[in-house]
C-alpha cells in the first residue's frame, strides 16, 4: 500500500525544452489511473519519472517524486524495485531465456546476492505466471512467442516483483482485442487488491472500461483529471486531440455500470 | 547448477591441467621435450619431496617452464574474463579488451618503458642494460598505461554519474586511433635510430609468453583473482542487462555500480595480461563465444567458465604453435590474429543472419 506523489515536476531532456512543466499528480492505494493524451504530451516521460528511471531536473524548481513521503532519489534501486514495477512497451533486445526464467528476473530485488531462489520466490513466479495466463507457455523460449504472449510475459515479470504499484507503458499495442481486455484486466485487478497502477495508453475505450481515474495530458501539463465520466467527454477530448469524437455509453460487466465509449470520427 | 554444467566445468578444469602438463613437457621455446616421469620428478624436486633433481640445468629449465605455463594460463584467463565482462556490459558479443584502448595503452606504456631502460620482454628479448628490474619496469609502465587509458575513457564517457555505453565505445575507438598513431610514429623513428629497440617495441604489439619472470607471474597471480572477485557482484546484473539498461534499472539493478565494477575489473584483468605478455588479440573475443556455446548465456556460469576456457585456449594455442611450427613458431599475437581474423568474420556473417528483436 503506497501513495505515489509527483509534486510540481518540471522536466526536460538535456539541452531540450521542458517536456513536463509544473506537473503534480498523486496516486492513492487502490487507484488504477490511465494516462491519456496525444503523441508528445509527455505521458511516457511522466511514467519514467514515477518509476524512478528518470530524475526530475535538479534544484528546487525541478520538483520531487515521493513514495509514502520518501524521495525516490533516496531509495536504493533494489528497494525501489520491490515497491514499483515497470512494464516497458518492449525490451531493447530479446533475452535468450525461457519464459519462467524471464519472469524469475522479477525476483532480483527480493533475493540476497548469494541466495538461490527460495520457496517464496518460486511461489511468486508461479503466481505471476498464473495471473498473466502465461503458465501454459512458461517452458518456451521468449523468441518463440507471439507478440501477445511476450506482452503477458512482461506483465508477469512485473507481477513477480510483487510491487505496491505497477507502471505500464502502452501495454496493448501489439495485442488483439481479447488480449487487450485481458492485459488491462490484469492491471486493473491490482487495484482491487490494494495495489495501484498507472497505465499510459492511447486506447480511450480500454481506459474507460478499466480505470478508476483518468488523467488527460497535453503539452506537458495535465488538462483534465477525474472519473471516466468527467474526462471522456467530447468537450474535453476534442480540443486536446484536435479531432471529432462520437460518444455513447455501454454497460461494463466488471463495474456493473455504464461507462462512456468514444470513437474518433472524421465528420 | 545442473549436473551437466558441473561436468562441463570439471572437464574444462581437467583440460587446463592436461594442457598445462603438456606445456611443461614441450615448453614455450625451442628446446628439450621432457618425459612425463622427468616432469613429475622435477615437480618433486621443486616442492622439496623426492630428493634433489640430479640435472641442475634441467631443473632450471623446468622451473622456467613452470613460470611460463602459469603465465600463459593466467594471461588467457584474464583476457577471456575481460572479454566476457565487456561483452556483457556492452550487450554486444563483438566487444573485446582491445575495444576500450586498454591494450593500446599498455603497449604504449611498455614501448616507453622499453625505450627508457632499453629492455624488451624480459629473458630472450632483454637487452644488456636493464638487468633484473628491466621487465618489471616495463610491465609496470604497461600496466599504468592500460589503466590510465581505461580510467580516462571511463571518465570522459561519464556524465552526471552515468556511463554512456555507446560513448564509451566511440571513445575507445578514438583512443585506439590516437595511441596507435603515437606507437607507429615511435616505431618509425626507432627503426631509423636503433633497430634492436624497435624490435623490442614491436614484440609488445604481438605478445610474448616465453621466459616470463617470477615477478611478472606474481603480478598475474595477484591481479587476476582480484578482478575475478567482482563476479558475484555483476553476474546476475549482466543477465538482467540483456533486455536493456532501463529494463535492468527497473528490476532493481544499480546501473552505475555494475558498469563501474564490470568495466573496472575488465580493465584490470586486461591491463595485467598485456603488461606481462604484450598484446595478444582475439582471446578476449573468441573464448567467451566458445564458452557461451557450452554454458549458455547466464553470466554466473559464463564468466567463471571464461577463466578456465581462456587458460585452456591460450595453452592449446601455444602448444599448437610450438609443436606444429617448431623453430618457426610465431608470436602468439600473430598466430591468434591469423586464426582469429577468419573466426571473427564467420561470427559477423552468422550474426547478420540472426538478429533478434523484441
Amino acid at each position: 500500500m503506497v501513495r505515489l506523489e509527483l509534486a510540481r515536476i518540471t522536466f526536460g531532456y538535456a539541452g531540450g525544452a521542458p517536456v513536463l512543466s509544473d506537473l503534480s499528480l498523486t496516486v492513492e492505494p487502490g487507484e488504477v489511473v490511465c494516462v491519456l493524451g496525444p503523441n508528445g504530451a509527455g505521458k511516457s516521460t511522466l511514467l519514467r519519472l514515477a518509476a524512478g528511471l528518470l530524475r526530475p531536473n535538479g534544484g528546487p524548481e525541478g520538483g520531487t517524486v515521493q513514495l509514502d513521503g520518501v524521495d525516490l532519489r533516496r531509495l536504493a534501486p533494489r528497494a525501489r524495485a520491490r515497491r514499483i514495477g515497470f512494464v516497458p512497451q518492449a525490451l531493447r533486445a530479446l533475452p535468450a531465456l525461457r519464459v519462467r526464467d524471464f519472469v524469475e528476473q522479477g525476483r532480483y530485488a527480493h533475493r540476497g546476492r548469494f541466495q538461490s531462489p527460495s520457496a517464496a520466490d518460486r511461489a511468486a513466479v508461479e503466481r505471476a505466471l498464473a495471473e498473466a495466463e502465461a503458465t501454459e507457455f512458461a517452458a518456451r523460449p521468449l523468441e518463440e512467442l507471439s507478440g501477445g504472449q511476450r506482452q503477458r510475459a512482461l506483465v508477469a515479470r512485473a507481477l513477480a516483483q510483487e510491487p505496491d504499484i505497477v507502471l505500464v507503458d502502452e501495454p496493448t499495442n501489439a495485442l488483439d482485442p481479447r488480449h487487450q481486455l485481458q492485459v488491462f484486466g490484469l492491471v486493473a485487478g491490482l487495484g482491487c487488491r490494494g495495489r495501484s497502477a498507472i497505465a499510459v495508453t492511447h486506447d480511450l475505450n480500454l481506459a474507460s472500461q478499466f480505470a478508476t481515474r483518468v488523467v488527460l495530458m497535453d503539452q506537458g501539463r495535465i488538462v483534465a483529471d477525474g472519473t471516466v465520466h468527467e474526462v471522456l467527454r467530447r468537450e474535453v477530448l476534442e480540443p486536446v486531440y484536435g479531432t471529432h469524437f462520437e460518444t455513447g455509453r455501454a454497460l461494463v460487466r466488471g463495474w456493473g455500470e455504464e461507462r462512456p465509449w468514444v470513437l474518433p470520427w472524421d465528420r | 547448477m545442473p549436473p551437466s554444467a558441473r561436468w562441463a566445468f570439471a572437464l574444462l578444469a581437467a583440460l587446463v591441467c592436461a594442457l598445462g602438463f603438456a606445456t611443461l613437457q614441450v615448453g614455450s621455446g625451442v628446446g628439450v621435450t621432457l618425459s612425463v616421469a622427468r616432469v613429475l620428478q622435477s615437480f618433486g624436486a621443486l616442492l622439496g619431496i623426492g630428493g634433489v633433481e640430479p640435472h641442475a640445468a634441467l631443473q632450471v629449465l623446468f622451473e622456467q617452464r613452470c613460470l611460463d605455463t602459469v603465465a600463459i594460463a593466467l594471461v588467457g584467463a584474464a583476457l577471456a574474463l575481460s572479454g566476457g565482462l565487456l561483452q556483457g556490459i556492452f550487450r554486444n558479443d563483438l566487444a573485446s579488451p582491445g575495444l576500450l584502448g586498454i591494450s593500446s595503452g599498455a603497449t604504449l606504456g611498455a614501448a616507453l618503458g622499453v625505450i627508457f631502460v632499453g629492455g624488451g620482454m624480459g629473458g630472450s628479448e632483454a637487452m644488456a642494460v636493464p638487468g633484473a628490474l628491466g621487465p618489471a619496469f616495463v610491465s609496470t609502465l604497461a600496466f599504468i598505461g592500460a589503466l590510465l587509458v581505461a580510467a580516462l575513457v571511463m571518465l570522459l564517457g561519464a556524465s552526471g554519474g552515468r556511463i554512456s555505453i555507446p560513448t564509451l565505445l566511440l571513445l575507445g575507438i578514438a583512443a585506439n586511433a590516437c595511441l596507435g598513431g603515437v606507437l607507429a610514429a615511435l616505431q618509425e623513428w626507432l627503426y631509423e635510430a636503433d633497430y634492436e629497440l624497435s624490435r623490442a617495441v614491436f614484440s609488445w604489439s604481438f605478445g610474448n609468453v616465453a621466459d616470463r619472470t617470477a615477478g611478472q607471474v606474481a603480478t598475474l597471480v595477484a591481479l587476476v583473482p582480484l578482478a575475478a572477485l567482482v563476479l558475484p557482484f555483476v553476474s546476475r546484473e549482466l543477465d538482467l542487462l540483456a533486455g536493456g539498461e532501463e529494463d535492468a534499472e527497473a528490476l532493481g539493478v544499480h546501473l552505475g555500480r555494475t558498469k563501474l565494477l564490470a568495466v573496472g575489473a575488465a580493465s584490470l584483468a586486461a591491463a595485467a595480461a598485456v603488461a606481462v605478455a604484450g598484446q595478444i588479440a582475439f582471446v578476449g573475443l573468441v573464448v567467451p563465444h566458445i564458452v557461451r556455446a557450452m554454458f549458455g548465456h547466464g553470466h554466473r556460469r559464463l564468466l567463471p567458465a571464461c577463466l578456465l576456457g581462456g587458460a585452456a585456449f591460450l595453452l592449446a594455442a601455444d602448444l599448437v604453435n610450438h609443436v606444429a611450427l617448431g623453430a618457426r613458431a610465431l608470436r602468439p599475437g600473430v598466430m591468434l590474429a591469423l586464426l582469429g581474423g577468419p573466426f571473427f568474420l564467420v561470427l559477423v556473417l552468422r550474426r547478420k543472419a540472426e538478429v533478434r528483436t523484441w
